[in-house]
């Protein structure tokens, strides 16, 4: 299958191998028994178990089995949690703590996000903050104050004869996207990378001063909009987005949010 | 019972049935329920009658609007009476579905409260046309214009020569979505759902009467019909409420599938404009709560109604009169949740019902506020359920019957109700905050006053994954029965089946997170639900294989119950596989909300409860009609449902990979400008969509099956399977009471249990002589009254 | 074995308990048929103006909520007739351990109140999000008046603050805000007094008959007036007030209620009386609707459970007075008592909570 990122392919690829492993393992053992122990026609049949109304029948248990099919899945289950454990750093790594990709970027610095085997994640020496606010039915995004053009860039396009958003980032940049609903909860699915994120209707998100944006932002001097405090303060959902390949791609809804939940498309493009 | 009596009730329950089913209607036409009264009333008009002589006119209309596009309209009339006294000559009243009135001048203005009405001023008065914007919403529904107005002659009193007035109705259909490709006239949807379930509803009384009239031709009058039926409605037999609630899951099984073929119908190619978005929201809202609360839990209830008591050896319930209360608010209950969609306002929040959404008086729709009314009487229902089963399984069961000789199918729904029992009142508490928020104004979920959000989702899930375990559960204690009864073994690990499934049941609270991975929880709370999520695994696995090993060393007789136990494995070890991805949080982020979901719970809920409860349908049928089922047509049933099914829904988890998102009324296939579905999709859709049709006509096979095999079906002996728990001891169908003999107050030859195994361990334990001691008194009655 | 053999067993009145076979009854399908009726029409009484966002009393259909409600009383109407016939001849007992000679009715009732524990835990929960997620009204107000360089936390004349007021905040005021609900508590304490009263009156075997008719006719009745002095007191204090004039050792007091104090689900503007900054005399409004919400459904639904007792307890007082209590079945007395205790139990929980804390 296409690739979504490295992260969610090899947990992927490990899950697949078990569950084939699990799965055939129990279907062999299911066609096996249930053709070999096939009941044949007139057959007097071993009553063993004592099988008779009104009488709780013998018991037919083995404890050692039992035991065996308890702990070697709870096995799995360890090593399965073990490996999914690792990558979650990639993704709650916080704009606060160090997680890997850096502090935000000076303007105009890049990245330089590589995938890093050992560690298993993207890393990168600094990222940049978008913001991005979910509405009832469309997307708004805002660089903020990452100005080069190349970095990122707001503009329009068309879906299937739907006007949308589209946002456009350059391959191999880190963003850490700062999220706001307007109205209900939305969630955008940045397919192609293979993250969500719900964003809620919260105070902050709410246009109280009444200059039709929401309080996330304010305008500073150079006409740029920025955070009106930090992510934190403001109680803003966040989601890392790596730009790891060339590609345009629609941005869909993901929380069910009212009529035209379906048409809540934005497209977002990477550059080289 | 005297017929007479029987009669008048029956009588006095059709006028209240014909005033719930009215009701509705009184405030509901044209526009759905709520509407103001000036689209049914009529207007402010002065005088009685309208006239034809007025004409109204509205200037401004585009053929089809464009998402929240203004326009700018001219009303006008002409005709009516001469001018007679002073300025006055006009007056006006425009009413609109949606969007947003904006007066331009002073000539006009917003009436009712509402910006979607609009009427002269007092300066208005003095003409016979204004203007004023109109803003279009930014959905695609059509929006109905009704447009009043007064001709006025002036003279300032309503007697002599009399002002006229007229009516005239508009419709302005969206130009959204349907871009490019015009189809031809296609029929209202809801009115096809409406059709449906009416002939649906028309084929099971026919069933019904059909059926009466086969029992006994020559007693078939209303004389001998009216105590039939009467007995029917009040009956508080365990057996009939298990009917009931047997008929009543099928037919909402029925109705669900009808959404489910909407859904697909829709679906079969991208950019389907067979419903509006509008529709699909509502249909696939209905068919998840039908499917849960209106055609699994019913279905379930139904047997274990039937069986619980009759496998515990009890003569009934503990308290028959609450069971039938449990019964008898769920087609209430069903009617509040169906309220609205026929006239296009039915809920539209999915099965989870969201906040904020879900009290959003502005886009979300007025059914919302029956939908939670109607999942109200649902949870009260349950809860009664929840007491009646508890205290049946703990007190009534049959002497020589411990804890640990119950057989597997009771001990699911003890499991089952007990979860149910603990979590649903969470989930009724959040119903009445959103019934309340949306009908008097609380702020339970209003952001702006600073609820929040999250609430509902904790209330909901904290009650919504126990659920779906409630639905699985009692399919495991079938196909327990049903595997060992077909193997002719006892079932391998009696012991750890119980604890696997009690197991399932303590888990079942502390997993519930994993619905909100993606809703901004704390990370170690995650991780915390990602472990113990995973941890369900565990039971689950020990359930399967000691299923397969109860096959071990048996002789497996083949049946179509087999059949579908065994089909039950395989789907349902392919729902748990599916399952496990979930947990893993990096591939949750990018699996939530996907058609991978739709497919893993439809293989859980499809694959495991419906496919367990069509076993329960064949293994017990002979049970509770005493007519043996066709096998030739059961295994027809299973074969082509069995493959259609899988054809439904296995194609589903790649499409969720590839990125296709649940709740969407349509999807987006990869064109030159943006990368989304690959082309294959469109084909896998289109293949779904073919199979969900032949998935659901198979089933009617199952229909056929009951029906004829209740009419021609040779009779079942007490014991066709070779079972040994105790509802295979009584005839086919059972006596009423089911065991024993009831003479002065006390019971006479109920059943008692042997057990073949050496050690007899019914006495009571350390523990439950301690309990005991507690909490009878001494000088109680200490008797045992059999 | 005493049973009614004056009445023919039907679904719509008594029956003959003692022969085992299931009862039929109309009950069910009417009570169900009622109440689905009423949550229909209570809906539709209210409209929402979009305008103003607010939820407006309309009245629509006040009629067809009457309708509503003599359906639900008939299907009640109809199930106190059939239990009126129970003597208590086939009281079942358990028969399974760990519950074995106990009273399944009673087990049904202790299972019964698992689930309305969890209905108050749930609403607990819910105050305690609201509670301990929210600012304090009382902390905004004592941060001060806004300036967003030192105090950005603080508040703006005429700018509502959305923050938790707790309605304690105005009933532990003063004595005599707290005073219902004071009584209240008294009055629940002693009516689960009242009620084991009446227990143990029917089930003494060594009184005669009319003694003990009278005895636990009183006993029911008391507890039935003090759970109506509860309703009673409970509206008094949240839509009626009162007063006390100048008594000469007690002072002239006017107690508004707590609606008449502005203290409703509906009020973003809500001004308390100590919200007065008194240097530049500016006022701190709040928008309290959630903290009114948690508050009126929480105590509310406890005052639901008073008047679903209240409704039992008529039937119970009517059947104590034609004698229908004897010391075999005197224990159905009891099952209604566990639930009145668990009733005044949630209470005593209630009360801290929402009236002194």
């Amino acid at each position: 299958m296409a690739g979504i990122t490295p992260l969610f392919d090899n947990l992927w690829n490990e899950y697949i191998i078990w569950s084939f492993l699990v799965g055939g393992f129990t279907f062999i053992w299911l066609y096996h028994h249930s053709l070999w122990y096939k009941s044949e026609e007139g057959e007097d049949w071993d009553n063993k178990d004592g099988i008779e109304v009104g009488v709780f029948p013998k018991h037919y248990d083995n404890f050692t089995l039992e035991i065996a099919w308890t702990v070697l899945p709870f096995f799995l289950i360890v090593y399965l949690a073990l490996i999914s454990w690792g990558p979650l750093d990639a993704i709650w790594s916080s704009a606060e703590a160090d997680g890997g990709y850096g502090d935000e970027c000076a303007s105009g610095e890049l990245s330089n996000m590589t995938w890093s085997e050992s560690e298993g994640r993207y890393v990168a020496d600094c990222y940049h903050v978008i913001y991005i606010e979910a509405y009832q039915w469309g997307w708004n995004f805002d660089c903020l104050e990452v100005t080069v053009p190349d970095l990122c860039e707001v503009g329009t396009a068309v879906v299937e004869g739907t006007p949308a958003a589209s946002l456009t980032l350059k391959q191999g940049e880190v963003y850490l996207a700062a999220m706001g609903s307007a109205d209900v909860t939305h969630a955008p699915w940045f397919v192609s990378w293979g993250v969500k994120e719900d964003v809620l209707y919260s105070e902050g998100t709410m246009d109280k001063n009444g200059d039709g944006l929401s309080d996330n932002l304010v305008l500073t001097e150079n006409g740029e909009y920025a955070l009106s405090g930090s992510i934190g303060e403001l109680g803003l959902m966040t989601v890392w987005l790596p730009a790891d390949n060339v590609e345009n791609f629609l941005l869909l809804c993901t929380e069910y949010c009212g009529d035209n939940h379906a048409y809540m498309l934005a497209q977002i493009n990477v550059n080289a | 019972m005297k017929m007479n009596n029987s009669r008048r009730a029956i009588a006095a329950l059709a006028v209240m049935a014909g005033v719930l089913l009215l009701a509705p209607l009184v405030s509901s036409l044209p526009t759905g329920i709520g509407g103001s009264s000036i689209q049914t009333a009529g207007c402010n008009c002065h005088n009685g009658a309208s006239d034809s002589s007025v004409v109204a006119d509205i200037q401004g209309f585009p053929e089809q609007y464009n998402a929240s596009e203004t326009y700018s309209l001219s009303i006008s009339f002409t005709g009516g009476p001469a001018q007679v006294g002073n300025a006055n000559l006009g007056g006006f009243n425009l009413w609109a579905s949606d969007g947003i009135f904006t007066p331009t001048d002073g000539l006009t203005q917003l009436w009712g409260g509402s910006v979607t009405e609009v009427a002269h001023t007092e300066a208005g008065n003095d003409y016979t046309s204004w203007a004023l914007d109109w803003t279009a919403p930014e959905s695609g529904k059509d929006v109905d214009f009704i447009l009043h107005v007064n001709s006025v002659n002036g003279d300032g009193v309503q007697t002599g020569q009399i002002d006229q007035w007229n009516r005239a109705d508009y419709t302005l259909q969206s130009s959204f979505g349907v871009i490019g490709d015009v189809i031809p006239e296609a029929p209202e949807p809801f009115v096809v759902l409406a059709t449906l379930i009416l002939i649906t509803l028309a084929l099971v009384a026919i069933t019904i009467l059909y059926g009466f009239y086969r029992s006994d031709p020559d007693g078939f009058s209303w004389e001998t019909f009216s105590p039939w039926i009467a007995d029917w409605l009040t009956t508080t037999d365990h057996k009939k409420i298990g009917t009931l609630y047997f008929l009543a899951g099928l037919f909402f099984l029925g109705i669900g599938g009808i959404m489910a073929l909407f859904i697909r119908v829709q679906l079969a190619t991208p950019g389907n404009d067979f419903l509006t978005q509008d529709q699909y929201n509502q249909f696939f809202t209905l068919h998840g709560t039908t499917m849960i609360f209106l055609a699994a839990m019913p279905l379930i209830n139904g047997f274990a109604n039937w069986m619980v008591p009759l496998q515990i050896g009890a003569p009934d319930l503990a308290m028959p009169r609450l069971n039938a209360m449990s019964f008898w608010l769920q087609p209430v209950g069903a009617l509040l949740i169906f309220t609205g969609v026929f006239s296009g306002q039915g809920a539209d929040t999915g099965w989870t019902g969201y906040a904020p959404y879900v009290v959003d008086m502005v886009n979300g729709h007025d059914g919302n506020t029956f939908w939670a009314a109607g999942q109200i009487m649902l949870v009260a229902s349950s809860t009664l359920t929840g007491i009646n089963f508890l205290t049946t399984i703990a007190v009534m069961r049959a002497e020589g019957m411990g804890w640990m000789q119950m057989p597997l199918f009771t001990w699911s729904i003890l499991v089952a109700n007990l979860m149910l029992f603990l979590s649903i009142p969470a989930f009724g508490v959040g119903l009445i905050q959103v019934y309340l928020d949306r009908v008097v104004g609380t702020a339970f979920y209003d952001v702006g006053a600073g609820g929040d959000p999250l609430l509902w989702s904790h209330l909901f899930w904290y009650f919504g994954h126990p659920e779906v375990y409630v639905v699985i559960v009692p399919a495991f204690g079938v196909i327990s029965e049903v595997l060992a009864t077909s193997s002719r073994r006892s079932i391998f690990g009696y012991r750890s089946m119980v604890f696997a499934m009690a197991g399932i049941g303590v888990v079942a609270f502390i997993v519930y997170g994993h619905h909100m991975f993606t809703s901004g929880m704390s990370p170690v709370l995650r991780f915390v639900t990602m472990v113990t999520t995973m941890l369900v695994a565990v039971p689950t696995g020990i359930k399967i294989f000691n299923w397969l090993k109860t096959m071990h060393g048996g002789s497996l007789v083949y049946r179509t119950h087999t059949l579908w136990a065994l089909g039950f494995l395989v789907t349902f070890t392919l729902g748990g596989i599916s399952g496990m991805f979930f947990p893993s949080i990096a591939m949750d982020t990018h699996l939530h909300e996907s058609y991978f979901v739709v497919a893993h719970f439809h293989y859980v809920l499809v694959g495991g409860t419906v496919f367990g409860f069509f076993a329960a349908i064949y293994y017990w049928y002979p049970k509770m009609t005493g007519r043996m089922m066709d096998e030739r047509l059961g295994t027809l049933h299973f074969l082509t449902a069995f493959i259609s099914y899988n054809g439904v829904f296995w194609p589903m988890h790649r499409l969720g990979v590839w990125g296709m998102a649940r709740r969407h009324h349509t999807y987006f296939i990869s064109t030159d400008d943006f990368a989304n579905l690959p082309p294959e999709a469109a084909d896998w859709n289109l293949f779904i969509s073919v199979s969900a049709f032949l998935f659901f006509l198979s089933n009617f096979i199952m229909v056929a099956n009951m029906v004829i095999s209740y009419l021609r079906g040779s009779k079942a002996p007490a014991d066709p399977w070779g079972g040994w728990s105790f509802e295979w001891m009584t005839a086919s169908p059972p006596p009423t009471p089911s065991f024993g003999r009831y003479e002065d107050g006390v019971w006479y030859d109920l059943p008692k249990l042997r057990d073949a195994n050496e050690h007899v361990t019914s006495e009571p334990g350390r523990f439950a002589r301690w309990f005991n001691r507690l909490m009878v008194p001494d000088d109680g009655n200490e008797e045992v009254t059999h | 074995m005493s049973g009614d053999h004056d009445h023919h067993p039907s679904p719509l009145g008594p029956h003959d308990w003692s022969h085992g076979a299931p009862h039929n009854s109309y009950a069910p399908i009417v009570m169900s048929i009622g109440i689905g009726l009423f949550l229909f029409v209570f809906a539709g009484m209210f409209d929402y103006n979009l305008e103003l966002s607010e939820h407006e009393y309309t009245g629509h259909g006040l009629l067809w909520l009457f309708v509503a409600i003599i359906i639900t009383g008939l299907g009640l109407l109809i199930w106190w007739r059939q239990d009126l016939s129970f003597d208590g001849t086939y009281e079942p007992l358990a028969t399974g351990a760990p519950f074995r000679n106990i009273q399944i009715r009673k087990v049904g009732m202790f299972v019964f109140l698992m689930s309305e524990m969890m209905v108050f835990t749930s609403l607990f929960s819910t105050y305690m999000r609201y509670r301990l997620g929210l600012r304090r009204c009382d902390d905004v107000f004592a941060d001060g008046l806004f300036d967003p360089v030192t105090n950005p936390t603080g508040w703006q004349e005429a700018v509502p603050v959305t923050c938790f007021e707790p309605a304690s905040h105005l009933i532990a005021s003063s004595w005599w805000h707290l005073a219902p609900g004071a009584i209240n508590t008294f009055a629940l304490i002693i009516s689960s007094f009242t009620i084991v009263q009446a227990l143990r009156y029917a089930k003494k075997t060594d009184i005669d008959e009319e003694l003990r008719r009278k005895r636990v006719t009183m006993f029911l009745g008391t507890t039935w007036v003090l759970a109506i002095l509860f309703l009673t007191l409970k509206m008094v204090e949240w839509f009626v007030g009162f007063y006390i004039p100048d008594l000469g050792f007690i002072h002239e007091h006017d107690i508004k209620s707590l609606v008449a104090e502005g203290y409703t689900i509906g009020n973003d503007h809500y001004q308390h009386h100590s919200y007065v900054d008194e240097a530049t005399g500016a006022h701190m409004t709040a928008n309290i609707r959630v903290s009114a919400s948690t508050f009126y459904v929480t105590t509310g639904t406890h005052g639901a459970h008073v008047a679903g007792g209240i409704i039992g307890l008529t039937y119970m007082t009517f059947k104590a007075w034609k004698g229908g209590y004897t010391p075999s079945n005197a224990v159905s007395i009891e099952y209604f008592g566990l639930y009145w205790h668990f009733v005044d139990l949630v209470w005593v929980l209630v009360f801290p909570f929402f009236y002194l804390y």
